[in-house]
């Protein structure tokens, strides 16, 4: 279903709702007036009647009292029915607009379910898009060989562009400042350093970037302790003590910028680390890990977890080709 | 007080998950997987899929079985 079929059924539910909510406020409020002028009319019909009678009861005849008594009691019937019979009507009412608020309430919640539920589907959707368009990157590698290394890195680039492109969905970026880079360890220099990197500003992106040693920084620690490293808001104490970089090696604004960040090794099972794929946003809790019990089926890791495993590949199957070729 | 070690700081539970089935899928391929193996590695992606539910869908599973219980 396309957006616009789906905030045009997400209307008419709100107009339906709108209708069954004014229907019923005028049913109820109809129905209060029509309650009230019958109660007003019992009662001081009834209360006119047997009054009446009693003052004729008065004039007549002792022998023909019985027939005033009969309108008498008529009266007072009539004026019992208005004040006391009339009351259960009244407990009708309100359990009608209690009905009708739950029921609103309950088609509300289901608004609610849907519109969560389009979100999550639009995720998992974007998110095997993602993957496949991956997976189509390694199988093109594994069936054509890798190339050049300027076609190696281009492909890199390119992958990155694969998530980026889809950035607002899968991890609901919008205005951040974003930074997403692929770190390789060069085993002769002993540091990791980036061979690829996207940024909102193309300048940004072609500067030269900071190189890691293991166990240095975010990156360093991530690559060093072979496990994803993320941190939600680095601006924590316990993160600052963990993960600030050292002093030679930082930025004055860092902090600001780096608020929560995602590394991950780059590896296959079993397999030491090859480098780190690192995301970063100066948003806090753009990255973070995501609980068990969530509700919503978000994930901001997940796609980074596909994106490094679809690089492993790439540059394991290189590697391969490398082999057989030398 | 002191400080805090990387090793405590939080694991994602996917990776753990991806790492179990890892080992097992491993275990497999390399043809020294037992029965139990199979079946964990069978439980363990579940696990990982229950992991990636949205909760109305969990809350849903846990009313049905709720009800089939009473």
């Amino acid at each position: 279903m396309n957006d616009g079929t789906r905030n045009a059924g997400l209307n008419d539910i709100a107009e339906q709702k709108k209708w069954l909510r004014a229907t019923t406020h005028g049913l109820l409020t109809r129905f209060s007036r029509w309650r009230r002028r019958v109660k007003i009319g019992l009662v001081i019909g009834g209360g006119f009647i047997a009054g009446a009678a009693g003052v004729a009861a008065n004039l007549l005849d002792p022998a023909l009292k019985w027939q005033v008594y009969i309108f008498q009691i008529i009266g007072l019937a009539l004026v019992f029915a208005g004040g006391v019979l009339m009351d259960f009507l009244d407990e009708g009412a309100a359990d009608a607009i209690k009905r009708a608020n739950e029921l609103v309430d309950a088609a509300e919640e289901r608004d609610e379910i849907i519109s969560s539920l389009g979100e999550d589907f639009e995720w998992f959707t974007r998110l095997y898009a993602t993957a496949a368009a991956l997976r189509d990157v390694v199988e093109g590698v594994a069936a054509s060989g890798p190339g050049m290394e300027d076609d190696q890195k281009h492909r890199f680039a390119a992958m990155l562009d694969v998530v980026v492109a889809d950035k607002a969905i899968l991890f609901g970026m919008n205005s951040d400042r974003w930074n997403f880079a692929i770190y390789l360890y060069e085993s002769g220099m002993g540091c990791l350093t980036c061979i690829a990197c996207r940024r909102p500003i193309r300048a940004e992106e072609e500067a030269p970037h900071r190189s890691w040693k293991p166990g240095e920084g975010h990156i360093g620690i991530a690559f060093q302790m072979r496990r994803e490293i993320v941190a939600g808001d680095t601006s924590e104490p316990e993160a600052r003590a963990l993960f600030d970089a050292p002093e030679a090696n930082r930025h004055e604004d860092d902090r600001e910028r780096y608020r929560s960040i995602a590394s991950l090794p780059i590896r296959l099972a079993g397999d030491e680390p090859l480098g780190i794929l690192v995301a970063t946003s100066d948003v806090p809790d753009r990255f973070r890990l995501r609980e068990r019990d969530e509700e919503g089926a978000r994930d901001p890791v997940e796609p980074l977890r596909i994106l490094a495993n679809a690089l492993a590949l790439v540059i394991k199957t290189t590697d391969l080709y490398n082999q057989t070729a030398g | 007080m002191t400080q805090p070690t990387v090793k405590e700081w939080p694991k994602s539970d996917i990776e753990t998950l991806d790492r179990e089935i890892g080992a097992r899928l491993q275990r497999l391929s390399a043809g020294r997987a037992t029965a139990q193996d199979v079946s964990e590695a069978s439980r363990l992606i579940r696990d990982r899929a229950d992991f990636m539910m949205p909760g109305v869908f969990r809350r849903l599973r846990l009313r049905q079985s709720e009800k089939k219980a009473s």
